[in-house]
């Protein structure tokens, strides 16, 4: 099949293109000609964009199921018919901050985003992260493993053993068909397990292991480099949500220093917003989203993403178990916990965003901050940590603040009066420019995640293509922000693999999109792999289930695409 | 079935003619233990190891089977092709104005989603038979939530066990072999668990746990409230609660609270009396609330070995873990409405098709009466009640024996299925039999 994007004005910053140009595609890639057969869209006076990726997204599994579970009064506010007259999909939509896995394919597509990466799955229930992705239309997917509380791994780090850690790293990723490593507050969940209890700062020790935050992140750099994995470490730091915490995220990032990759970052801190509070109290808690980003600014090896809040009834989910029992605590309401033996926990508990309340308001500026701050595009990555900040779909949204001072300025006078005392948020001026905004929602993460055909239109891309409404020639994104934001609220087309997928808000075709994992097992010298293999089988000891039924099978990834590295 | 004369006995006792499959996963109750060595002479499975007695029957038992597809006429099953009976099952669904789906703990996850996907088409409404177990945990779950723990978690780490309204020894055979008292864990001992079950009876779990609580049937919610009360530092000001008195409330509080890790696995028993999905909620927030003192879990004791499944596949799905009905343009979700037994009773289906299961031995009379007059599908392995009078019946596969898939343990820990043997001639699976009705839909 073959297709002509004509004339629109494509902004493609990976290729280095901002001009009226043609798009042409055939079998599902972006080619130098087509046939005079070639469907054609006219895009004259519109913008051609790669299709978006999303870094950071919770969007199937069991913490995102259980969330669902829990909160029918969420699905039912965004229930829509299928087909012709509703959504156009095959499947009726349900959920707010929690749709269904249609909903959220559909979603996305309506966006124009066309990639989407899972960025916390426990390696035990990865079979059940892909039966959802199997469920998710359109989209492509990844899913990250969560390691940072990993037994073996923690026993490997605390003895510095990082040649068995990254062959155990590697099977794992394997096993679980992930694309790389998470670290959810190293250390931290595996001393809620033990005692109800959590690490502070990155030397506190977790006994019988020995193991402390530090030694975790450390290890993970230099395994990960070693492996030569796509993605670079993703950390959800320690001391996530609580007041001071900038400190411990400003440290963990430090670790990176020393190690280098030449195509990427080697650490990805993950929704700062929740990491970069300043003050020791609630009362005193301040917006150091600034410091953050000045870090950032600072040392090229790291990236960031900021998880900004929108003042919804959202929900909070995350592998961080006791930050979610402390949540609980203040909100009264609903709570999951999910402990997960020898491997971490989670939890989930609903959470409405007030824009009356300081804390939330303090939220919203330090999220904010954090990507206004950031001053290469390159290094910042648009996020909510959905549903944790924001549901997903808010982005359109965050990116008209964006792009408009004096959008900001309308909020900073609507919100709690905090904002001025305890934020930078009243002298920050900075606008993105479209082709910024075009950087951090789909070139940036696409390389970030080193995957190869996204986050570009040059010649053998993928066809991922979104196209909106909008003329870079005659838009203000600053003074036209809410236009900017509705019309990027719904692509007038969205294009996955060469096929239109979206018209307009309505799905025109659902295919399954592609599941991207990693195998850097070939990178692991034989008897260190021998080594490891060994230690695993003991390591199963402790599981309730085989170790030759835990890895997740082929019949998982019917459209699995594997990136072998290190062979 | 015939027996290989030509297998010898080895020294260890094991018969090396014949074929081994390892590590399968028993596809009976909720624990789903993956560790069966399954024995096959001749294509047929002779013996497996590990299993306990119910996984035992279920392997290698001859149960009655379903041998054709059939269709009712008069009185009479008569036998027809698969084809006739797929096209028959389509024209009692397509000609139903709320056609209702039930059963499903029996099958895999891809069943299941394929049987969601169906009655979608069909503009109906489709449950489980959690109707009949734990859906008031799934209430309770709405109301408050849960914390949760794998099985990996509790065998680790529990030094004190509490297994309220449930027997694991006959319903969950291996569940004190594979996780509590004869399961060492890294932090714990089996044999230094503290193990003790609230029930109604003297159950045979009782008798060889540390200690039994005799609790009056329907005095679970009093005696969870109690507990939680003094939690708090109430004192209770009557002697007894629930039937069980305070001071030994107290005491197994006082264990839960002192332990380093505390486990509550609840089963029928809390679910199906008294105040149903509120005892639930006292048993979550009373060990959501111990986690102020040291560590405490809470895992229902799901009986099917896929019941759980059904919850996953529905929630990821539709939003809804079950009970949820397409009949309108958008998903509408009603428990107590929607489950099957509601419409039946009130005349609310016109229609039915049953995967696994038996509503004729399991229903209330009222709504067995009504299932009696509307048109009834049934796909399922084996003969039961319900075939008596179903209308259409096409026999399946036995998942996890004779079929591949997904089962979602108690923990909603996701488990292969393994096939080991081929179905009898012609006997299809839960999947492929949904998919030609969808098909021919």
């Amino acid at each position: 099949m073959e297709l002509r994007i004509r004339n629109g004005h494509v902004i493609d910053p990976a290729s280095g293109v901002n001009e009226v140009k043609d798009v042409l595609v055939r079998d599902g890639k972006v080619v130098d000609e087509v046939s005079r057969d070639a469907e054609e869209i006219d895009a004259s006076g519109k913008l051609v964009v790669p299709g978006g990726v999303c870094p950071h997204s919770h969007i199937a599994g069991p913490k995102s199921n259980v969330g669902r579970l829990l909160r029918p009064e969420d699905g039912r506010k965004g229930t829509t018919s299928a087909g012709p007259g509703g959504g156009g999909g095959n499947f009726p939509e349900s959920g707010f901050s929690l749709p269904n896995t249609y909903a959220i394919g559909y979603r996305y597509a309506r966006m124009g985003y066309t990639t989407v990466v899972e960025p916390s799955m426990a390696p035990i229930e990865a079979r059940h992260t892909h039966e959802e992705f199997n469920d998710i239309p359109i989209i492509d997917k990844a899913a990250l493993p969560e390691v940072g509380n990993n037994w073996l791994l923690m026993r490997y780090l605390a003895s510095g053993d990082t040649e068995r850690a990254a062959a155990y790293a590697a099977w794992l990723i394997r096993a679980t068909r992930g694309y790389g490593l998470k670290i959810v507050n190293p250390c931290g969940v595996e001393q809620w397990s033990q005692s109800g209890g959590n690490v502070m700062d990155l030397d506190q020790s977790v006994e019988p292991f020995g193991c402390t935050p530090r030694k975790i992140i450390e290890g993970c750099l230099e395994l990960n480099e070693a492996l030569g994995l796509p993605h670079s470490i993703h950390l959800h730091a320690n001391n996530l949500g609580v007041p001071g915490n900038v400190e411990t995220l400003l440290e963990s990032m430090e670790l990176a220093s020393g190690h280098e990759n030449d195509d990427r970052a080697v650490l990805h801190a993950t929704h700062v917003q929740f990491n970069s509070y300043g003050g020791d109290s609630w009362g005193t808690m301040s917006s150091e989203g600034l410091s953050t980003a000045e870090f950032v600014n600072r040392n090229p090896n790291v990236t960031i993403d900021p998880a900004v809040v929108t003042f919804k009834d959202t929900t909070t989910m995350t592998g961080d178990a006791p930050f979610e029992y402390n949540l609980q605590k203040m909100t009264k309401g609903k709570y999951v916990g999910s402990d997960v033996g020898l491997e971490g926990g989670g939890g989930v508990v609903p959470f409405e965003y007030k824009p009356d309340n300081p804390v939330a308001t303090i939220q919203w500026a330090t999220g904010m901050e954090a990507a206004l701050g950031v001053e290469d595009p390159w290094r910042v990555f648009l996020t909510t940590d959905h549903p944790n900040a924001a549901p997903f779909t808010d982005y359109p949204l965050i990116m008209s603040w964006l792009a408009s001072a004096e959008e900001r300025e309308r909020i900073v006078s609507r919100v709690h009066p905090v904002v001025n005392r305890a934020t930078a948020m009243g002298t920050i001026d900075r606008e993105y420019t479209l082709e910024e905004l075009v950087v951090i929602t789909r070139s940036a993460p696409a390389r970030a995640y080193d995957f190869e055909g996204k986050g570009h239109l040059g010649t053998g891309a993928d066809a991922d293509v979104a196209i909106y409404d909008i003329d870079p020639d005659d838009t203000d994104p600053s003074r036209q922000h809410q236009e900017l934001r509705q019309k990027l609220q719904v692509a007038n087309y969205t294009v996955k693999a060469g096929e239109i997928v979206q018209r307009d808000g309505e799905i025109k075709s659902e295919p399954l999109g592609s599941t991207h994992w990693v195998d850097a097992t070939g990178a692991i010298d034989g008897h260190v792999w021998e080594d490891a293999m060994s230690d695993i089988g003991d390591h199963f000891q402790n599981y309730a289930i085989q170790l030759e039924n835990y890895s997740v099978q082929e019949q998982y990834l019917p459209t699995g695409e594997v990136r072998e590295v290190g062979v | 079935m015939t027996i290989c004369l030509v297998s010898s006995v080895s020294v260890a006792g094991e018969r090396t003619g014949a074929e081994v499959v390892k590590n399968v996963t028993c596809p009976y109750c909720g624990l789903l233990c993956d560790d069966i060595d399954v024995y096959l002479e001749d294509g047929e499975i002779s013996r497996i190891k590990r299993g306990c007695g119910l996984s035992n029957a279920k392997f290698v038992s001859e149960a009655d089977r379903i041998e054709s597809p059939a269709v009712r006429e008069g009185e009479e099953l008569h036998e027809v092709s698969y084809g006739e009976a797929i096209e028959r099952a389509a024209e009692v669904l397509r000609e139903a104005k709320r056609p209702d789906c039930y059963g499903w703990s029996s099958c895999s996850v891809e069943a299941q989603g394929l049987g969601i996907e169906l009655m979608k088409e069909a503009r109906g409404s489709i449950g489980s038979t959690s109707a009949v177990c734990h859906l008031p945990s799934v209430l309770a779950m709405q109301d408050c939530g849960a914390p949760k723990a794998t099985l990996e978690q509790v065998r680790n780490r529990a030094d004190v066990v509490i297994y309220w309204g449930s027997n694991p020894v006959e319903a969950h055979p291996r569940h004190f072999e594979r996780v509590t008292r004869r399961a060492d864990g890294y932090f714990v001992k089996g044999k230094d668990r503290y193990i003790a079950v609230v029930d109604v009876r003297e159950t045979l779990s009782a008798k060889i746990s540390d200690e039994f609580v005799k609790v009056e049937p329907g005095g679970d919610y009093e005696a969870l409230q109690a507990m939680r009360s003094m939690l708090q530092g109430n004192e209770i000001e009557a002697d007894e609660v629930g039937g069980v008195p305070v001071e030994t409330l107290g005491e197994l509080l006082g264990r839960m609270k002192d332990a380093d890790f505390a486990c509550i696995f609840w089963g029928l028993g809390v679910t199906m009396s008294g105040a149903k999905h509120r005892n639930v909620e006292a048993l979550t927030s009373l060990a959501k609330e111990l986690n102020d003192y040291g560590r405490c879990v809470s895992v229902p004791m799901r009986g099917h070995f896929n019941v759980a499944g059904f919850g996953q596949v529905c929630t990821w799905k539709t939003g809804f873990p079950g009970f949820v009905d397409f009949t309108g343009d958008e998903i509408n979700y009603a428990p107590g409405e929607n489950t099957s037994v509601d419409l039946l009773r009130r005349g609310g289906s016109d229609a039915m098709l049953l995967v696994g299961s038996d509503p004729a031995a399991h229903f209330p009379l009222r709504a067995v009466k009504r299932l009696r007059e509307v048109p009834v599908v049934q796909v399922d392995p084996h003969p039961n009640a319900t075939t008596r009078f179903a209308d259409v019946v096409i026999p399946s596969a036995l998942v996890g024996i004779e079929a591949e898939g997904t089962a979602y343990r108690m923990d909603t820990v996701p488990i292969r299925l393994k096939k080991v043997v081929d179905p009898p001639e012609g006997v299809r699976t839960d999947e492929r039999i949904i998919r030609d009705v969808m098909g021919a839909l």
